[in-house]
């Protein structure tokens, strides 16, 4: 009875869009997990006994360096940032962020470039007498690449962290006697975990997904194979059994991490003292913000200032009419995708709020599965459920054009779009849900008691709530969407091209030097965004709210 | 003297808590308490004890130790000064036996593990050993607080407004099992709270502190 | 009530995206063209086709790879009526595929020569490449090179660079050896290849000419049209790449330089398959068949057509005498060896 009267209470517009996201994230899983029943193809064997094991080692090897790497580069430009002061540190907290804006394909292809034998970094050592080469076009060239424009990631997560870390504990271990040193290694750090974690996944899952960079550089790791499988040798379902390893070897880390960190809580409700920042002394006052900006202009200034150079070069002919639609295409693009990204994974967030159940968890579990399926399968799993709609629909489309071809959403944005939504949904949920950790559930359950209906409370008073972290989850989904590479390539209707889409063009045809155009654009949209979020007024609502 | 205080000054700019002219001294195993409303500079002086904060002038000697004065200055890391705070902070990410056990260095091993044994009993939680801070209540989070900080034996014990995050029931039962330990201990302890009731109980002198300056001393009454 | 509204309006803009893409039918006054390659002269023989016939030309360009994969989850549905991609071995795959149909036309069989049009009619030649030996003038004397065989001796040991065995030109290069040797002496000449590496396959054509010039090593295997595109590039370092060094064209004397062309063929459901035969044929015609192939430094393959003047200062040679439809047969059996001897 009573089991009856709350399945009909938890049916609602949040839980219904909910039920569907999930439903339609799951489906691309089915593909794969069918093709693992049928017979292994002679290529796959051959895949097994040649090229497997290369494939494992190398995506272990450049996650394993990428993850370190970034990592403590991340660490140790939060730490700075946030720890001490000096000068040029405010415009620094948000620069750091800046490398994320450069898609990690551009600086692979600047790079490259710059590193070849006639570009500008191999013409400058040969000047002062160094005649021997770097060839960045390898695996640890691969890490750096990645290293440098996705450090960001965990930049911002522990710099977050650091920022909301209480003084208490810090001086306790002080007044319990701990040094300087153990005080960071015992308590500071490790209570900076969750965030570590966090951001160095976020890095890891970005680097499996690329296929830009490593396609370009010839790193054989799995991205790489799906797609040399499905192109090279043939074969889509030897693509979709490596896709499958791959999606095992991300459960896995992803399980190693909650496996490893136990009972343990990171988070402790104590009195919110802030740290204050202490200024440098001596040689560290040049040392540290020196550093910083050293790895400011590896990761963004250099690359920048060699695509303006091309740019100069080359603009007049690659600034055409069509340059405009190019423009307008990615832009209304990456703002659909986005808006509909975050419409769903706010009715995601709003189902999960109040009491957990499994079935929520389990939800909660598929929608961040969209993040780690490689955009590839994703893009063959979504070519075929597109097309199964489109044939059933097929009436419908007759009503409203009697001429019409059979393929319509298929031949439209709505397939791309619906991959990005698909993909995306975890990074913007995870945020909105970050936001409504941070706000409770006090000021929404006193609207229902006040007779407010969900939706209504939502938007009058969850929404004006979490409006900064909705305006930030919006902000990171539309730099990802803009930058995409793999699932644009693939799902865009004919000839729809975007900057992305136009920069990859560029690249293959080693029009390295028209590239720059498409490529200034797409970075400049992202940095202009990136100084939004980083300059969000901090007023509005403040939430004194004793949790208890 | 065990502690002598004299002529502490504080002024911080951005903060409003100012002290002035702090002067007042403690017998070993004596438990002051600082009695004073929200801003009288309660806080700030506890702090200064500890050597969390610089006075810009004044001297504190403890146990023949001068921790701070004109030309010395004592890092707290090195001071022997236990400490309570406010919200506890217990470490989130250990267990209860490696919180209290945190500030105990130079022993074996053996030696440390006694010790924090010991100092469960002493506050009645043996069961929690091996339990993490969330799992337990705010009663419970301030006892091992108090284990943690007894642990190293310090020469003093500081304890910021140790019953404000209690109900009123813990509020009587915690009093007497603090004024116990202590006794037991034969701690010196200075705490920090604007209850009169909480000092009466407690302590075996109360010093008044309003808008930075001592006003009162007294005696309180026992029942 | 607000709720239905919310939902609606989700659903209602994924129709509306799609209904800004609904095809309307057309009447035979144009044709799209899945292309992978779109140089900005190619648009300009696309206007002049339009002038001459009436029928407007639609380009998609992409990926080879990407455009045959869409084309073939298309089905009976495409929009495409020409496929025009590079390397014979990839045409075979949309062929394998069924994605392409038979063209008979004299006008075509007159202008291309049989071996640089499938033999089933499916695809035709329009421009020509070949994968010749690049070297620096200063450590190799010319008189040293003579087979792409030779480069397997222990004279060249540790002296050769080419791309990655992934890519298709390397492929084509390879199952033409499958044809010419058969399949197990071709696995040890690429074994022996391999050996004579002077480092992993990394970067693309030109980066293997630079890589020589800057003495990694000393002959490399590339493709001739991007000599002609770094000694036409907008960097002077490029340019001073492209002229130190030398080509030669390897097996004159036995079994021929190895050749490969972009080819285009008319899909197998076209809804325009006239429009698309004429533009073909007007490709492979003496009016656009200069353009379209100096456009990427080129051979014409008809041979009526003249040649440019760098492909003249190269000179005739002798090409492989194969029909590229092998190219693709051997194709896979190329890629698999390859990975056997552990070509990167």
């Amino acid at each position: 009875m009573i089991f009856g009267r709350r399945l009909k209470n938890s049916i609602n517009l949040f839980s219904v869009v909910s039920v569907i996201a999930g439903m339609l994230i799951i489906v691309p899983m089915l593909n794969i997990l069918v093709e693992l029943f049928s017979p292994a193809s002679d290529t796959w064997r051959h895949i097994q006994t040649h090229l497997l094991r290369g494939y494992i080692v190398n995506t272990l090897l450049l996650i394993g360096f990428v993850a370190v790497f970034s990592a403590s580069i991340g660490l140790f430009t939060a730490y700075v940032v946030t720890r001490f002061d000096f000068k040029g540190r405010r415009l620094l907290s948000w620069l750091l962020i800046l490398p994320l804006a450069v898609p990690s394909y551009i600086a692979a292809y600047t790079y490259a470039d710059m590193l070849s034998y006639t570009g500008t970094f191999s013409r400058a050592l040969r000047a002062i007498g160094l005649r021997h080469g770097i060839n960045i076009m390898t695996l640890p060239g691969a890490v750096f690449i990645f290293v440098m424009t996705l450090y960001p990631y965990v930049y911002m997560m522990v710099k977050s962290a650091l920022e909301k870390q209480s003084a208490s504990f810090t001086e306790n271990a002080r007044l319990l006697g701990a040094s300087k040193f153990r005080s960071f290694f015992t308590i500071v750090l490790p209570l900076l975990r969750p965030a570590l974690v966090a951001g160095t996944l976020l890095v890891v899952l970005e680097t499996l997904n690329d296929y830009g960079v490593v396609a370009y550089f010839n790193v054989r790791v799995f991205s790489f194979a799906i797609f040399d499988a499905w192109e090279r040798l043939g074969d889509i379902s030897a693509a979709i059994r490596l896709s499958a390893v791959l999606m095992v070897i991300v459960f896995a880390i992803i399980f190693l991490e909650r496996f490893l960190r136990g009972k343990r809580r990171y988070t402790l409700h104590v009195k919110n003292r802030p740290i204050l920042r202490k200024p440098l002394v001596g040689l560290n006052r040049y040392l540290l913000p020196g550093s910083l900006w050293l790895i400011m202009l590896f990761a963004f200034f250099i690359p920048l200032f060699q695509l303006f150079y091309y740019a100069r070069l080359t603009y007049r002919h690659v600034l055409d009419i069509s340059f405009i639609y190019l423009v307008i295409n990615s832009l209304t693009l990456a703002i659909t995708a986005t808006f509909l990204t975050i419409l769903i994974a706010l009715m995601i967030a709003n189902f999960n709020r109040g009491r957990q159940s499994a079935f929520k968890r389990g939800l909660l579990k598929v929608t961040n599965l969209g993040y780690a399926i490689p955009g590839a399968v994703i893009a063959i799993a979504v070519i075929v459920f597109f097309i199964d709609i489109d044939h059933a629909l097929y009436p419908l489309y007759r009503l409203f054009n009697p001429d019409t071809g059979r393929l319509v959403l298929t031949t439209s944005l709505a397939m791309l779009t619906f991959a990005f939504v698909l993909r995306f949904m975890a990074i913007g949920y995870n945020s909105i849900e970050a936001a409504y950790d941070k706000v409770g559930e006090k000021f929404t359950e006193a609207a229902y008691s006040l007779n407010h209906s969900k939706v209504s409370t939502l938007i009058r008073v969850d929404l004006p709530l979490i409006k900064s972290g909705l305006i930030s989850a919006a902000i990171i989904v539309f730099i990802d969407i803009i930058k995409e590479l793999p699932l644009t390539l693939i799902l865009r209707p004919t000839n729809y091209d975007t900057l992305a889409s136009r920069v990859f063009r560029y690249a293959r045809e080693e029009m390295l030097q028209e590239s720059a155009v498409p490529s200034l654009f797409l970075i400049a949209i992202s940095t202009l965004l990136i100084y939004i979020l980083t300059h969000q007024k901090k007023k509005g609502v403040r939430i004194h709210v004793r949790k208890s | 003297m065990y502690v002598k205080v004299e002529n502490l000054d504080f002024k911080y700019t951005s903060d409003e808590e100012v002290l002035y002219d702090i002067t007042f001294t403690m017998n070993e195993g004596e438990v002051v308490a600082i009695l004073g409303s929200s801003g009288s500079g309660k806080s700030t002086l506890l702090r200064l004890l500890s050597g969390l904060e610089i006075p810009n002038q004044g001297s504190i000697v403890i146990d023949e130790k001068t921790l701070c004065s004109a030309e010395h200055f004592v890092e707290c890391e090195r001071r022997s000064v236990g400490m309570v705070f406010q919200d506890y902070a217990l470490f989130p990410h250990m267990t209860v036996a490696k919180n209290i056990a945190f500030g105990l260095k130079g022993i074996t091993k053996e030696a440390k593990s006694n010790r924090v044994d010991e100092m469960l009993k002493l506050v009645n939680m043996e069961e929690k050993k091996h339990v993490y801070p969330h799992e337990l209540s705010g009663g419970q989070q301030q006892r091992i607080a108090l284990a943690r900080a007894l642990a190293p034996s310090p020469s003093i014990l500081l304890l910021d407004e140790p019953f404000s995050n209690l109900d009123a029931d813990l509020k009587l039962k915690i009093r007497q099992e603090l004024r116990l330990i202590m006794k037991t201990t034969q701690m010196t302890a200075i705490f920090v709270t604007h209850d009169y009731d909480d000092a009466a109980e407690i302590a075996d002198r109360i010093v008044y502190l309003e808008n930075g300056h001592i006003v009162h001393e007294e005696v309180p009454k026992k029942h | 009530m607000k709720k239905m509204i919310l939902g609606l309006s989700v659903f209602t803009m994924m129709l509306v995206l799609a209904a800004c893409q609904l095809g309307t039918g057309d009447g035979g006054k144009s044709i799209t063209v899945y292309s992978e390659r779109h140089y900005d002269t190619d648009q300009l023989l696309f206007d002049m086709f339009e002038d001459e016939t009436g029928i407007e030309v639609r380009v998609i360009d992409g990926n080879a790879d990407q455009l045959i994969n869409r084309l073939d989850s298309e089905g009976p549905d495409t929009q495409a009526d020409v496929l025009i991609i590079a390397d014979a071995g990839r045409l075979h795959r949309a062929k394998a595929m069924d994605l392409l149909q038979a063209v008979h036309s004299d006008v075509l069989n007159e202008n291309i020569p049989a071996n640089y049009r499938d033999a089933d009619a499916m695809w035709f030649g329009l421009t020509k490449r070949a994968r010749v030996l690049v070297y620096h003038p200063d450590r190799v004397d010319p008189s040293d090179l003579s087979t792409y065989e030779a480069l397997t001796g222990p004279a060249w040991e540790g002296r050769v660079v080419t791309r990655t065995s992934t890519n298709i030109y390397n492929q084509s290069l390879m199952a033409s050896f499958i044809e010419i040797m058969g399949e197990e002496a071709a696995k040890d000449f690429a074994a022996g290849l391999v050996d004579s590496f002077a480092r992993t396959p990394s970067g693309n054509d030109r980066d293997q000419a630079k890589y020589v010039v800057e003495g990694g090593a000393d002959v490399a295997i590339m493709n001739t049209y991007y000599i002609g595109r770094m000694l036409n590039s907008s960097d002077p370092f490029e340019q001073e790449v492209a002229e130190t060094v030398g080509v030669f064209f390897p097996n004159q004397e036995t079994t021929g330089t190895h050749v490969n062309v972009s080819a285009a063929g008319v899909t197998k459901h076209a809804s325009n398959v006239e429009g698309a035969i004429k533009f073909i044929e007007f490709l492979s015609s003496e009016t656009a068949q200069g353009l379209f192939s100096s456009a990427n430094y080129e051979y014409p393959v008809n041979e009526r057509v003249e040649m440019d003047a760098l492909l003249k200062e190269w000179g005739a040679f002798v090409a492989q005498d194969i029909n590229l439809s092998v190219l693709g047969e051997h194709s896979y059996r190329a890629a698999i060896i390859m990975d056997e001897v552990g070509w990167e």
